[in-house]
This record gives C-alpha cells, structure tokens and sequence, in this order.
C-alpha cells in the first residue's frame, strides 16, 4: 500500500505540465525563421472581407514582417505561429485534462501568465503529445473576448508547421459612432462571432532572415 | 430643350450660383489636408477596436476612404447648397418682376416650369459630380489609392472593398447621392413656385430637412415608428453601394421611394404654377 | 376714321371677366381691336386695365369668358397666338446680372431665332445699340422701359400690347415712347393695344379707344365717333367774323367763347349745333368749317362719373 503511494507520488512528479512547454520549445529550437504565403479567408458577420493574400515573414524569437500588395488584416492571436509564445518561465501550466485528440494522446493545459508577465493572454493549450505539436489554442475570455485556433501541420525541412489555422472568435463588436441610443429600442451591440480561415504555403525555413528587414515602426504596419 | 439650356444659361450666369461650388472645394481641401496631417490621429480611431485583435496592413486612409469619409456629411451641407439655387430658380422671377416678360412667350407654363425643374436637378447632379471630382482626383493625389474599409457602425458591420471594384461601386455610389439630393431639390423648388421671394423656399426646404433628419434620429419609439414615412431615412441609401454584398431590393426600395417623393413634389410644383395667378 | 366693321378683328374679348374673392375685377367685357388700331384702354386707378391686359396676356386666368387673337382662341392655341403678339406689363424688369443683348437673345429665342441683326436692330430704334453690352443693372428707369419696347419689337409682332409704357417717364421719354408707339402703327403696320393715364396723350395717338370703370366696359369706338356725341364746343370757321358773333350773340342757346382770325369758339346746348349751321347759312354768312371741339379729359371723367348714357 506505501509502496504504491510513494509510487504515485514519484510518477505525479514526473508529470510536471510545463514539461511539455520544454518538449515544444525544444523541438522548435532550431527554427531561426521562415517566410510563407498566407491566405486568409474571413467567414465573420461583422466583417465583409474578400479573401486576403500576403507574405509572412517570422524570425525568432518575436519578429514577424507582413507584405501585402492591398490591406491585409491578420487575426493578431493564433494567426501565426511562433513557437516562442509558450515558453515556460513565462507562465504557470497547470494540467486540465488528458485526452484523444484525432486519435493521439493529448493534454489540456491551461498556461496563466506569471507575475512578472501579467500583461500577457492567457491560453489553455491542446497540444498533441506524440507529436509535441499545439492542436488548439483557446485564449482565456479577457475583455469578453475568447478566441480558439485549431492548427494542422505539415512537414517543411525537418519542422512541423501550419499548413492551416481555423479561428473561432467571439469578441465585442466595434464601438458605433453618433448618439448613445436608449429606450427600448436601444440596440445592444452585437458582437463579433465567426471564423478565419488561415492557409499557409510554400514554407521557406530558416533562409537567413536579417533583422534590418523587420525595422518598422509598430504603427508602419498600417497606413 | 431650348427652355433648359436657357435655363441653365441663366442659372450659371449668376455668381449665386458658383457659391456652392466655393464651398465644395474649400471643405474639401480643408479636409483632406487636416485628414493628411492627422493620418496617425485618424486610424487610430478608425481602427480602434479592430485593432485589439488584429493586425492591419496597407494603405487604409487612402483616397477612396476619403471620399467615403466626407460623403458622409453630404446630408449636411449639400442640401443647403441645393436650396441656394432650386429655391431661387422660379421665386426669382417673381421677385425681379421677370416673370411678367418670361410668362407672356409663346411657351407654355408647363414647358416653362419642367425647363426649370430640370435646371435644378441639372445643378444638383452638377454640384454632387463637382463633390465627387474633388474628393476622388484630390484623395488619390494626397492618398494614393488602396482598398476601402467601411464602418457601418449602426450595422455593427464592417466591410473590406477590394481596390479593383471601389471605381464601379463610387459610380453607383455618387449616382445614388444625386438621387437622394434630388428630393430636396424638388423640395425646394415647390416651395419656390409658391413664393414671391426667395429667402423663404431656402429656409423652408433647410426646416423641413433638418426637422424630418431630427426625428428620424431621436432614439424614442414613437419617432422610430415615424422612419418609414420620413424621406430622410432613405437619403442615405447610396453607403448601401459600398456593403458587401450590395442590397439591391433595399436600393430599389430606397430609390423608388425618393423617385415618388420627386413626383409628387413636382407635379404639385406644375400644377400650382401652371394655375397661378401673376399678380406682381 | 369711324369704325370699319370690314377690318380684321385681331383681338376680340367675349365677356371676359375676372373675379378675386368676391371682387370682380372685370366684369363681362367685350372688347374688339382691329388690325391697324392703335387701340387705348382707359379707366381711373383700380378700373380694372392692368387685370384686363393680364388676362389677354396670360398672366392671369379668367373666371368667364373668352379671348381670341387673330381668330384663334387663346387658350387652345396659345403657343401660335402669343407668337404674334408682344407686351410690356407695369414696368419692363429684365435679367439685371445679364446685358441688354444676352436679355433680348433669352426673351426673343423663346419665341423663335433671332439673329444677332435683330437684336442689335432692336436697340438701335430705342437708343441703346451703344450699351447694348452693359449689364441692365446699370440702366436708367427710362433706359429700362425701352430696352422693354425693343424686347418688345424684337420678334417683329403683329399686335404689342402695352400697360401704361410712359409710367415713369420724363416728358422727353414721354414724347418718344409716342412717337415710337406711332411709328410702329404708321411704318411697321402694327396693331397698338395700349392702356394710359395720360390722356392727353391716348388722344394724340388713339385711333379706337375702351373706356372701364369698376371692371365694367363702358364706352368703346373709334375717338372721334366717341368724342362726337355729346360735344358741346366747336370751332366755326365764318366770314364776316363780326357779323357772325353778332348774330349768334343773340341766340340764347349759344355762347360765343373768342372770335378772332376768322374762327369763332363757341358753346352750344347739346342738340342745336346743325340749327346755329343752318341759321349762319340762311343769314348769309359763309360757314367754311364747323369743327366739333371736346377734349378726352371732359369725356372721360363725364362717363367714369356715369353722368352720361352712351
């Protein structure tokens, strides 16, 4: 009875969640950058957008350049991928759950910002554990905003890499202009509800981006 | 059609006339030069809550954004430049006392009127196209070109046009705001062929937009019942152009509903004027 | 010049009235303007002239009756009608913002083309070639009135029709508005429907004349078949002049007013000029004219008064 209590106790300590934010980040840790074509594909009420194409360019751990010959609007959370954006000391995992996700071992993790990162989302993460891949990303609902991204992958030189992300939002609308409206007619904003659909291809792996090609002002990336 | 052209002759002869286009460019230029300086200030806010959640690349404040930017305001001063010359155009006769020349000619009042009625509705496509040009040829050299987002706020609905289609949809779109623009030219002109003067049909025409404009925004349910009946509520059909996909029911409606209001009007204004007695 | 029933009816009135509230402006009048006419239309202020020229004009529309212009209804065939007529209503008022000339090519090209000869003809008979390029603001209120009688003129009418065309003007202007009026009947054989307050001068230009009063037509004919009844002055022509005031100073029933120059003034009770004629015959004295003598001015106020039967 002690033995299987110490031997519980010894195989819950091995199964410490961050370690599978370890295991992502090791196996992305020689991804230096890529640049891929994007498109994206909007099925959102409140937004009437034709399909948008642009060339993404991401270099570790945080740079990401956007060409676009016309405007391109790119979902800022699990638009893309960068695998830097579950490192461990950035946050505290806890372990939701265990499961099958089509078909393979799965966790659910939930990753709160630490405090020295407070200002950062949290997620509660699905990540394939055969794989070491992340399978949904569910950001926690802040501002009464929650969005989830399911990712397939596909290989480009050695790394696993999102041929497709499926956004799910479900955010406030945008604030209308002109008079506060009251009574009963008073329309309660709707809110914002829908997918975005992101199609990555033609992967270029780590292809020696420089940094000077990521010098843009934050606000340079609309006019 | 020599009535018209006299009519329009007549109408572009005088400096009244050429006030509306003054001040068409010079809002204009004010505009897109503060809107030039201000560009950060402008998306900003513009993009405020788009912002929270995703990132945004192009050139958004470009000239067809412009346009659109200060077509919005056309219920505002457009009218009131409209009234300036359809409140003038049959009351002044009266008030010069040319009228005594004008309706003793072989044409008949009918002619007389409809020839008039057309100049107005001349001016007003004029002056609306005269917006246009402006705004478009003054954007795209300040702006440059680009795709064009449109936030119907009240809609809480926004709407990515591609570049390629904008120049078809403004057509339509400018189309669209002759139209709407046309009732208060109609407006006044039937306030014009029941006045001696000329002041009144102008102030008249601004009450009656202003006033049906106000009730069709108070945010009470009795004023909401009244939307249906006030012409005001479909001026604004044109941003409709500009949705995706394009409403085209409700543009008919809207266009149609103006189209009757115009008759009306008119055929009030013809008959009244065709039975009048010139006393003065 | 008597009326001639032969002449052309130009223009011709069939109980036209008018009717404002419960004021009849015009009531019943039946007027008749023949071709060559110069053709006045009198009455005290308020009469009803201007109500009358304004229905004939189309500006107003009567309540009865009828009008016809060259034998055609005016209101079925307005268009052809008013082709061949032209008139100024109270004072002319123009395009103040535009020149005379481009006034005149507006108001003439409604009715038909007009050349660029025409107009500049138009203004050279009243006076105005040389500022035919001034805007009409800058006129005179004299210049104005015949800047209104080369608009007038310009599409070549065969009736003109003017309301009181001197209103306003100098005695200068005055005598060339009557004149003009003249010489439009003598030269360019124009029919003249004219309305007045000058009486005077309707009897220097008048061929036929209407007079109206309270909206009613009271008299209407030619000015001397108007002027002949009830004429209580004449001017005898008489030899020997002495003997002839001698004898007539002895008939009760006539007055002798001046003899001198071999014309005798004199004032007959109405009914007895053809008996002073026959009694200056018989008593050898020679009568080389017997002229009957009455102004307009007594005529008019006589009937306006509604002391006369006509």
């Amino acid at each position: 009875m002690l033995l299987f209590l110490l031997s519980s106790g010894l195989i819950q300590a091995q199964e410490d969640p961050a370690r599978h934010l370890d295991s992502l980040e090791k196996k992305y840790s020689g991804l230096k950058d890529y640049l891929v074509d994007v498109n994206v594909h909007f099925d959102v009420e409140a937004l009437k957008a034709p399909d948008m194409q642009a060339k993404l360019y991401y270099k570790a751990p945080d740079k990401i350049k956007v060409e676009s010959k016309n405007v391109f609007f790119f979902p800022k959370e699990g638009g893309y991928f960068n695998p830097s954006l579950f490192r461990k000391k950035d946050f505290d995992v806890r372990l939701l759950e265990r499961l099958t996700y089509d078909g393979r071992k799965a966790v659910k993790l939930r990753l709160t910002p630490t405090e020295m990162n407070r200002h950062h989302q949290g997620f509660v993460l699905t990540l394939d554990t055969d794989r070491n891949l992340v399978r949904e990303i569910n950001t926690s609902p802040s501002e009464g905003r929650t969005l989830r991204a399911v990712i397939e992958y596909a290989k480009f030189a050695d790394f696993e890499l999102p041929v497709h992300i499926e956004l799910h939002l479900d955010m406030p609308s945008v604030e209308p202009n002109g008079m506060k409206e009251f009574g009963s007619f008073s329309q309660r904003s709707k809110r914002i509800t829908g997918k975005v659909e992101i199609a990555y291809s033609n992967y270029k792996v780590n292809s020696g981006l420089s940094d000077e090609m990521f010098k843009e002002t934050e606000s340079g990336k609309l006019k | 059609m020599k009535l018209f052209w006299l009519e329009i002759f007549k109408t572009f002869s005088r400096w009244r006339t050429y006030i509306g286009f003054g001040f068409i460019a010079l809002v204009v230029i004010l505009t897109e030069v503060v809107m030039k300086w201000s560009t950060n200030e402008i998306m900003f806010r513009m993009m405020r809550s788009l912002q929270k959640d995703f990132l945004i690349f192009g050139n958004l404040l470009n000239g067809w954004f412009v346009t659109a930017f200060i077509m919005n305001s056309l219920h505002f001063h457009i009218p009131f430049l409209i009234t300036l010359v359809a409140g003038d155009i049959v009351s002044s006769e009266a008030t010069s006392g040319t009228v005594r020349l004008l309706l003793i000619r072989p044409p008949s009042r009918s002619k007389i009127i409809t020839a008039k009625y057309l100049a107005s509705l001349f001016y007003t496509a004029a002056i609306v196209l005269f917006l246009a040009f402006m705004c478009i040829f003054l954007g795209l050299a300040l702006f440059g070109s680009g795709d064009l987002i449109m936030n119907f706020a009240t809609r809480f609905r926004i709407v990515f046009i591609p570049e390629a289609e904008i120049p078809v949809r403004m057509l339509l779109a400018f189309a669209a705001a002759i139209w709407s623009m046309t009732v208060v030219t109609s407006i006044a002109f039937l306030f014009s062929t029941l006045a001696e003067n000329s002041i009144g049909p102008i102030i008249g025409t601004m009450a009656v937009v202003v006033v049906f404009f106000v009730l069709g925004n108070f945010p009470f349910d009795f004023f909401r019942t009244l939307n249906p009946y006030l012409f005001t509520t479909y001026m604004s059909f044109w941003q409709r152009f500009l949705d995706d996909p394009i409403p085209w029911q409700e543009i008919a409606r809207s266009a149609v509903i103006l189209g009757l209001h115009n008759i009306g009007l008119f055929l009030i204004a013809f008959v009244a004027y065709s039975r009048k007695d010139i006393k003065s | 010049m008597g009326d001639s029933p032969d002449k052309e009816v130009v223009l011709r009135t069939n109980g036209l009235s008018k009717k404002f509230g419960r004021r009849w402006a015009a009531k019943d009048l039946n007027l008749e303007v023949h071709r060559g006419d110069v053709f006045c239309f009198l009455g005290p202020n308020g009469a009803g002239k201007s109500t009358t020229i304004r229905m004939i004009l189309t500006l107003l529309m009567p309540t009865a009756g009828s009008i016809e212009m060259f034998g055609m209804n005016l209101h079925k065939k307005r268009s052809a009608v008013l082709s061949k007529v032209c008139g100024i209503v109270e004072k002319p008022d123009f395009y103040l913002y535009l020149s005379a000339y481009k006034n005149l090519k507006i108001l003439g090209s409604m009715t038909r083309r007009i050349e660029k000869r025409e107009i500049t003809e138009a203004l050279e008979v009243v006076g105005l070639k040389a500022r035919a390029f001034e805007k009409v603001k800058t006129y005179s209120h004299g210049m104005k009135q015949r800047l209104g009688i080369a608009q007038a003129l310009l599409t070549g009418p065969e009736l003109i029709i003017l309301d009181e065309p001197t209103a306003g003007l100098d005695p200068q202007g005055t005598k060339e508005v009557r004149e003009l009026i003249r010489k439009l009947s003598r030269d360019r054989e124009m029919t003249v429907f004219l309305s007045s307050h000058l009486l005077s001068e309707v009897e220097l230009v008048a061929t036929r004349m209407a007079v109206i009063n309270r909206g009613e037509l009271i008299a209407q004919g030619s000015v001397s078949d108007l002027l002949g009844k009830e004429v209580t002055g004449y001017s005898i022509d008489v030899s020997p002049l002495d003997q002839a005031v001698e004898l007539v100073g002895k008939l009760p029933w006539v007055e002798v007013l001046s003899a001198q120059n071999g014309k005798m003034e004199v004032h007959i009770e109405p009914g007895h000029s053809s008996e002073l004629n026959r009694f200056l015959v018989t008593h050898h004295i020679e009568v080389s004219s017997f002229s009957p003598h009455r102004t307009l001015e007594d005529f008019f106020l006589k009937i306006t008064e509604g002391t006369s039967e006509i």
